[in-house]
């Protein structure tokens, strides 16, 4: 940020200009300080009481969520244990864990090496799957969803096997959505990495790879100056990458 | 697929869309004049094609497959009785199409869905942008601000919308703190409120992304500038104006149609916010493509209207793929 290519530029010239100081701070002021504190105030009760809601409500019994209490009149835990019983959490979860872990390994180890090819080597049709990989992310889900459904249910009449209903159809639709997704995340990564082989390099032992591992792809947008300064927490930032879609 | 996805890969966009305006002489380097050009660094022999085979065969099994096959499916006459043997379901060519502009609530969807993106987007933008000018100078505690403003980003859409759903609910969070100011607002959930409310939840759950994108181009803005305009003495506003909004085009110009594209294909929100059968207020394009088949079972005019949604949303698309950067940085002169 502008921050730090001042700390570099204007440290041998004048004593009074060091990041952080006022005449500093006023050259990068953007919005006096009472409109910052209202838009500040503004958007942080605007994700926090839903977010604050959300805790309370969970606290709260079903009665007085459902009268509209914020603040819970009896606070109980019992919530928490229920889930556990009564909507069966942990089946869910272990479901979840298993068809998304599966997913996530498939789709990581195959486009790795799809991601590879593309970014290392020229070839006819690069650039077209490299389009293509961007463009399906955004077909309507709708669109997969239907005919993958009717290849099921022709699977268990031309062929005898159960799908739908299982954990593999599920499987099979995630790795539908996932596999364009994973593969351009690998295309991006694959990028930031040195093209040369390492040992080539007469900096070898002192040149760290630059592995762009918290890697936002956000950053590239600004040219790669971008979010790379900006101090998000990296398990928020993880996260931010990582939830892939949700679509049915 | 999921614009969930597209949402969160935003791929390397030319660098030249972060910045204020520049000479044109990048523009050769665009993707779209990459024939004949040979690119440094990249090697012609011993190209492990084979290596495409593992993962390309899946894609156009589990992708291609079931794309076209979607495109055929809009051609015939497929329901529930003629789903189990889809092969030999009869052939009606366009009819389908024709049922679905003519005799559909087709246009009113596309209609919803488009107003609802525009008007979800046009209260986005300057939310995020005021989020990312309030969040660019430091000040303390400024990282907690920033991660407490993307808490909406990183909510997956069925929590946001499970939590907007009870909140709503009549008698609900909400219409209890409306009702103490004396505002009686009616059904949220139900009837022709709907769609402002799809549209509310639609703008609580997207800001942050314009934000994201608003801050990553406030940071291209170089040092020189703030010292520029200091010295020219300009006040706040005509600094934010005309000096740090022209840098802001390019990474808007790109969260705007990638939030069109999500809105536009947003599937979850409103199935988890008002269920199906949805009311007419929402039946925007996903929810009505998803009742046409899997309520109604009419899966060829389902596949119709999900292609026509298709093209609908190419045209976005294809802006959008002309402005992303396919090729790496180091490739192109665009390398700073």
């Amino acid at each position: 940020m502008s921050a730090t290519t001042a700390t570099r530029r204007s440290a041998p010239s004048a004593a009074v200009d060091r990041p952080g100081s006022h005449r500093q701070h006023e050259v990068l002021r953007l919005l006096p300080g009472p409109l910052l504190v209202i838009i500040l105030v503004f958007l942080g009760a605007l994700v926090l009481i839903p977010v604050l809601y959300i805790f309370l409500a969970s606290v709260n019994s079903d009665i007085g969520v459902a009268k509209g209490e914020f603040w819970p009149s009896t606070v109980t835990l019992e919530n928490y244990s229920k889930i556990w019983t009564s909507v069966g959490l942990a089946t869910g979860l272990t479901n979840s864990v298993l068809v998304a872990g599966a997913t996530a390994v498939v789709s990581a180890a195959l486009s790795i090496s799809t991601a590879f090819v593309l970014v290392r080597y020229t070839f006819r049709g690069r650039l077209t799957i490299l389009r293509g990989l961007l463009a399906l992310q955004s077909v309507p889900g709708t669109l997969m969803v239907l005919p993958v459904f009717v290849l099921f249910s022709s699977a268990a009449t031309y062929l005898g096997i159960q799908v739908i209903g299982t954990q593999w159809g599920l499987f099979v639709t995630y790795l539908t959505f996932a596999m364009p997704f994973s593969t351009w995340v690998m295309v991006t990564y694959l990028r930031g990495l040195p093209k040369e082989p390492r040992r080539s390099s007469p900096h070898r032992r002192r040149v760290p790879p630059r592995g762009p591992l918290p890697h936002h792809p956000a950053a590239e947008l600004a040219g790669h100056r971008g979010l790379r300064h900006l101090r998000v927490p990296a398990w928020l930032e993880r996260r931010a990458v990582c939830l892939g879609d949700d679509t049915p | 697929m999921s614009t969930d996805a597209s949402h969160e890969v935003r791929p390397a966009v030319d660098p030249t869309a972060g910045r204020a305006p520049r000479p044109a002489e990048d523009t050769g380097q665009r993707p779209g004049h990459k024939d004949g050009m040979r690119r440094k660094g990249l090697s012609e022999s011993n190209r492990p094609l084979w290596m495409l085979i593992p993962g390309g065969v899946l894609m156009i099994i589990i992708i291609v497959v079931p794309l076209l096959l979607g495109i055929y499916m809009s051609v015939l006459n497929l329901d529930q009785y003629t789903l189990r043997k889809w092969i030999s379901a009869p052939l009606i060519g366009v009819e389908n199409f024709v049922e679905a502009v003519t005799d559909s609530p087709l246009l009113h969807a596309v209609w919803l869905s488009v107003s609802y993106s525009l008007l979800a987007m046009v209260v986005t933008l300057p939310l995020g942008i005021a989020a990312a000018v309030a969040t660019q100078n430091a000040f303390k505690g400024r990282a907690v601000i920033r991660s407490i403003f993307l808490i909406p980003y990183v909510l997956p859409s069925f929590v946001v919308a499970t939590v907007w759903r009870t909140m709503l609910q009549p008698g609900g969070i909400v219409d209890e703190a409306l009702s103490t100011v004396g505002i009686h607002v009616g059904l949220w959930l139900n009837g022709p409120q709907t769609f402002w409310t799809l549209v509310l939840v639609q703008i609580w759950a997207s800001w942050p992304f314009i934000y994201l994108l608003a801050l990553s181009g406030l940071q291209s803005v170089d040092h020189e500038v703030h010292e520029a305009s200091a010295l020219d003495g300009a006040l706040w506003w005509n600094k934010l104006r005309y000096v740090v909004f022209p840098y802001l085009k390019g990474p808007l110009a790109l969260a705007f149609l990638i939030g069109m594209l999500h809105h536009i294909n947003n599937f979850t929100l409103p199935f988890v916010l008002f269920g199906v059968p949805a009311p007419t207020d929402v039946e925007v394009l996903p929810i009505l493509t998803y009742v046409t088949s899997f309520q109604s079972f009419r899966f060829g005019l389902s596949a119709a209207m999900a292609f026509i949604s298709l093209v609908l949303i190419a045209i976005p698309l294809f802006v959008y793929l002309r402005a992303v950067k396919l090729d790496d940085a180091d490739t192109s002169g665009a390398k700073k």
